[in-house]
């Protein structure tokens, strides 16, 4: 009878609540009701003399009553409860089949002990309770991640895990599933390979909450590693590299430790470092011997009881370049400063510097030409003709020796082609030579003064800035303590620009202070630009640190100096060919991305191409990939490789350009049966925490398996789903409806009312 | 020959300008006419024009040695013409200096005259060598005949034992880098010259063959620029003299501007 009237069981009442549905338009007209129903009571009782009191009290009361039921129909009521699912709900459960997984912690316990005693199938204690609620859906998560039927399928042999990438693949596997929830069962030991923002905005968008259960410890007692080494991506040959270094370790504070860089087992490095507490970096000079792609290892020496030997090595690529960059050096009148930069870097292989220079008005001599017409008309005035080259050295050349085309022509040159641009000194150059409102001030690193001062000349000496004595081209000694000796020896040098401010994206590396009181007047400042770099060095005479009489004979500071700085502004500007991998290191059966990019002849974007990325094994045998072009950049072409096996590969990319195959990007890819699974190797509470929390789930410790069950019993998606129901079309409604208008009928009739 | 006559025309026309600049200063050797009197601030201008002073046998040119002949009148001379034909910064007055004086080293360009009669201290052999292999560059004018030669070369032996002097090939940058001079020609001093007018010889003593020879580093480039008899000095010095031939005031002035800019470009 109850359900009949009410339309759905009692229990339903009972455990459920009521809420409205009204929209807004509804609770609009709300107070036209009330004022209909003051407005009916109103005319009721004002039928005095006609009526009596009793009556008209009992009229308005059924009356009201009959639309006090409408309303509440209208208003679309609910019953809001919580019904349990005819299935059960499903709950994915993500097993981390890394290598750290086998790591044993303080008590001695292996991580992955925990996964075979309370997740199998026989005997697990966790499997058992959560089949007892769900439909369990069981994957293992390394490289890649697989659907798996138990715990039989785990080997725990998997490297570089990826969380992200795991969560992302039962994600996508479990949709149009009544999903529960997924539980990660991991240490967490990883560097995610992308940001967790978009992971966590999926999940939370989804509703699906993540449960995770950490394993191992959070903190070794006692272990060193390389955290990371950073390397350029190519160098010019020759050229000193500066490798970023950084060593995390814990409980040997105070300790010496050998660091040894090697290059194909040819030792290139060898210090003593005394250790820090957590992580220290450390800025290593390196002279590399060898041309073309190069891996690099740095190795730490093992210390006593250490938790984790086999993140003391780190490897590293990069690619020593033995292609000679064409420097364009423009100068404005015969000065010395060309005379001795040339010389300076006559034997560098990598450099060649031609030279113009304006010897009278409109009269020009060509000195390092390459062909008889090279630079015959001057400066490049194609684009063609000025992209060949890869840096421009600007000396004292005023702003009206350069056309507006030819300036536009320097920043692209620089912005787009990648190229170098290198402003020197000079009584023709920066305000003094006209530049304060020109193109070209819009890409220097430094601010010129709105006035020029054609009459000031300063005889000023030059430090180095804290920037300098850690840049490859500013370090004119072995080591940094001697490099600042040697700059604080060198002598004063002419200055006639007298700049004192530098741009807000440029970094200061040079500087001459006027006296203690004053500021400082710029010396050297660089900033990039788009794609290439921009320096300048508002000095004139940098030749007088070769031709001083203090300076020996013997000493190289200043072939040193320009030989390094030359070498760093070129050593970037990008080849027609190049070729960018997502790691230098991987896992075997891993999987590498590829990113070239291709440019045409005049070094803008090539659209239309069909690179391929050809990876070469040790023993010779290769695989090719199409690279496919990206959807939005020109001239970025994109794909993915599978590596199975272990080994040191040749990566390059080529392109078959109207029949001649043109060949770059040489890379080196290292594969590893471990990726890099054991650095950052402690249970990482922070990252399966966040997740944890940011998705609705929560975290918990091995030993906590009872408050995991206890969460996903009462998590309201799944095994159980919350119900609405409609109660406005309740019979009980219809009936008090219908009565109470014959109530009001019968009653008139009565009372001889109607 | 009417090529060699049209050629000769342009030059004088080309140079022109500078003869009539030169003929406003005084005639007179011993005059001062310094543009800029005053000693050199440093290095503010790119380029000054360097007289090597140097110990000598015969010091007996008035109060100087011989390292001042035709000094300072030809020096300022060559400079008005080096400044009104280029776009050199250059000082516009002379600039002698002592090979031991250490700022030697802040001028990589030195010219030296009369070296027959060089006889160098050993602390000036120390010099002048450290100043060439540090990358200064030597220009040696007026000295005639054998006998001048061998005293010169003894000095360069002590200077620089291990290099050889040779003769400048026609080809060389420093025949072409400003001017394109095509032959090397007997430059003579202000008598020899005015006698040439009139049929006279142009060489001093046994100074037949104008040579122009030279010292090479390891690179080839040019570090002393030797000019054997011959006298650029004195046609720089006797250009604003009418009686004085025109055609060797050219072309020591042409061959001058382009030791200067092959010395500041190589």
């Amino acid at each position: 009878m109850f359900e009949f009237l009410f339309k759905y069981p009692a229990e339903y009442f009972a455990e459920g609540s009521f809420v409205s549905m009204f929209s807004w338009w509804q609770l609009a007209l709300m107070p036209l009701a009330i004022a209909t129903i003051v407005f009916v009571a109103l005319g009721y009782f004002r039928l005095r003399g006609q009526t009596r009191g009793g009556d008209r009290m009992t009229i308005a009361l059924l009356r009201g009553t009959a639309l006090a039921v409408i309303v509440f129909s209208l208003s679309r009521p609910l019953l809001e409860v919580t019904a349990r699912m005819p299935q059960p709900g499903v709950l994915g459960v993500l097993l981390d089949n890394s290598l750290s997984m086998g790591l044993a912690g303080a008590d001695r316990d292996v991580r992955s002990d925990f996964i075979s005693q309370q997740l199998d199938a026989a005997s697990g204690e966790l499997l058992r309770e959560l089949r007892q609620s769900f439909d369990l859906r069981l994957f293992k998560f390394g490289g890649e991640t697989k659907a798996i039927s138990d715990i039989g399928a785990l080997d725990y042999g998997d490297g570089d895990s990826d969380l992200v990438q795991a969560l992302r693949f039962a994600q996508t596997n479990l949709r149009g599933e009544p999903l529960a929830g997924l539980v990660v069962i991991s240490d967490g030991a990883m560097q995610p390979a992308e940001p967790l923002d978009d992971l966590l905005l999926s999940l939370r968008s989804a509703r699906i909450p993540v449960y995770s259960i950490g394993l191992g410890e959070s903190r070794y007692a006692r272990d060193i590693e390389i955290s990371r080494v950073k390397l350029p991506q190519a160098v010019l040959d020759g050229s000193r590299v500066m490798a970023d270094v950084s060593i995390r370790q814990q409980g040997y504070d105070g300790q010496t430790v050998e660091l040894l860089v090697e290059d194909d087992s040819r030792i290139l490095h060898k210090q003593q470092i005394r250790l820090q507490p957590g992580i220290q970096s450390l800025r290593i000079p390196l002279s590399l011997e060898d041309n073309g792609p190069r891996q690099l290892e740095f190795h730490l020496g093992a210390m006593a009881d250490e938790k984790i030997a086999a993140n003391n090595s780190r490897q590293a690529s990069l690619t020593v370049d033995s292609r000679k960059m064409r420097i364009l050096y423009y100068e404005g009148e015969p000065r010395f400063e060309l005379k001795f930069i040339r010389r300076a870097v006559a034997d560098d292989k990598a450099l060649g510097v031609t030279g113009l220079i304006r010897t009278a008005d409109a009269k020009y001599y060509r000195v390092g030409i390459e062909s008889r017409e090279a630079l015959r008309n001057g400066f490049p005035i194609t684009r063609e003709e000025l992209f060949s080259y890869d840096a421009i050295i600007l000396g004292s050349v005023e702003n009206s020796l350069l056309s507006r085309e030819q300036q536009d022509m320097i920043v692209e040159f620089v912005s787009e082609r990648g190229g170098g641009l290198l402003m020197l000194g000079g009584r023709h150059a920066f305000s003094e030579g006209g530049y304060r409102d020109s193109v070209l001030q819009r890409i220097s690193p430094v601010v010129m003064p709105q006035q020029a001062q054609s009459d000031f000349t300063r005889q000023v000496r030059i430090l180095p800035t804290e920037a300098a004595l850690v840049h490859p081209a500013l370090m004119i000694a072995d080591s940094s303590e001697k490099s600042i000796a040697r700059w604080l020896s060198l002598p004063p040098l002419t200055m006639v620009n007298p700049i004192r401010r530098i741009k807000p994206g440029a970094t200061l590396l040079l500087s001459s202070p006027e006296n203690e009181q004053d500021e400082a007047y710029v010396a050297m400042a660089w900033q990039r630009y788009g794609r290439g770099k921009v320096v300048a060095f508002p000095v004139q005479n940098s030749w007088l640190w070769q031709m001083h009489h203090e300076i020996e004979l013997e000493d190289q500071t200043h072939e040193l100096l320009w030989r390094q700085l030359l070498r760093w502004l070129v050593e970037s500007v990008p080849r027609r060919l190049s070729l960018g991998l997502s790691a230098q290191k991987i896992h075997a059966g891993g999987v590498i991305e590829l990113r070239s990019e291709i440019l045409q002849a005049d070094f803008s974007a090539q659209r239309g191409a069909q690179p391929r990325a050809l990876l070469t094994a040790p023993d010779g045998s290769e695989q090719s990939v199409v690279l496919g072009a990206h959807p939005s950049l020109p001239g970025i072409y994109e794909g993915r490789l599978s590596v199975a096996d272990p080994g040191d590969y040749l990566v390059r990319v080529e392109l078959d350009e109207n029949g001649v195959l043109i060949r770059g990007g040489d890379t080196r890819l290292l594969v590893t049966p471990a990726g890099d699974e054991y650095f950052h190797s402690e249970m990482n509470e922070k990252l399966l925490r966040r997740i944890a929390d940011e998705s609705g789930g929560g975290f918990y410790s091995a030993r906590e398996t009872d408050k995991l069950v206890d969460a996903l019993d009462n998590n309201k998606r799944g095994s159980k789903t919350l119900l609405r129901l409609e109660l406005w079309d309740m019979p009980l409604l219809f009936l008090l409806l219908v009565a109470l208008l014959c109530a009001e009928w019968g009653y008139r009739r009565w009372r001889s009312l109607a | 020959m009417k090529y060699a006559k049209s050629v000769l025309l342009v030059l004088i026309a080309t140079l022109l300008p500078v003869v009539a600049i030169a003929q406003s200063l005084q005639p007179d050797d011993q005059a001062q006419a310094s543009v800029e009197p005053d000693p050199p601030p440093g290095n503010s201008h790119e380029f000054y024009f360097t007289r090597g002073i140097y110990s000598g046998e015969y010091e007996d040119y008035g109060e100087a040695g011989r390292w001042a002949v035709d000094y300072p009148k030809a020096d300022h001379q060559f400079l008005i013409a080096l400044k009104r034909l280029s776009v050199i910064d250059a000082y516009g007055s002379d600039n002698a200096i002592e090979l031991t004086d250490p700022s030697l080293r802040h001028f990589p360009l030195l010219y030296a005259v009369e070296v027959g009669s060089m006889s160098l201290t050993e602390a000036e052999v120390l010099a002048l060598r450290n100043y060439l292999l540090a990358g200064g560059f030597l220009v040696i004018d007026d000295f005639w005949g054998s006998w001048a030669w061998d005293q010169f070369l003894s000095q360069m032996q002590m200077v620089l034992p291990d290099r050889a002097i040779v003769e400048v090939p026609p080809e060389h940058p420093v025949f072409h880098v400003f001017y394109n001079i095509d032959r090397v020609i007997q430059v003579p001093n202000v008598r020899q010259g005015w006698g040439s007018r009139h049929g006279g010889p142009t060489h001093e003593y046994d100074g037949f063959v104008p040579r122009l020879r030279g010292i090479f580093d390891d690179d080839g480039r040019l570090m002393v620029l030797i000019n054997w008899n011959t006298d650029l000095g004195d046609a720089w010095e006797w250009a604003d003299d009418p009686n004085y031939p025109l055609k060797f005031s050219t072309y020591a002035f042409e061959i001058g501007i382009n030791f200067v800019i092959y010395g500041m470009t190589h």
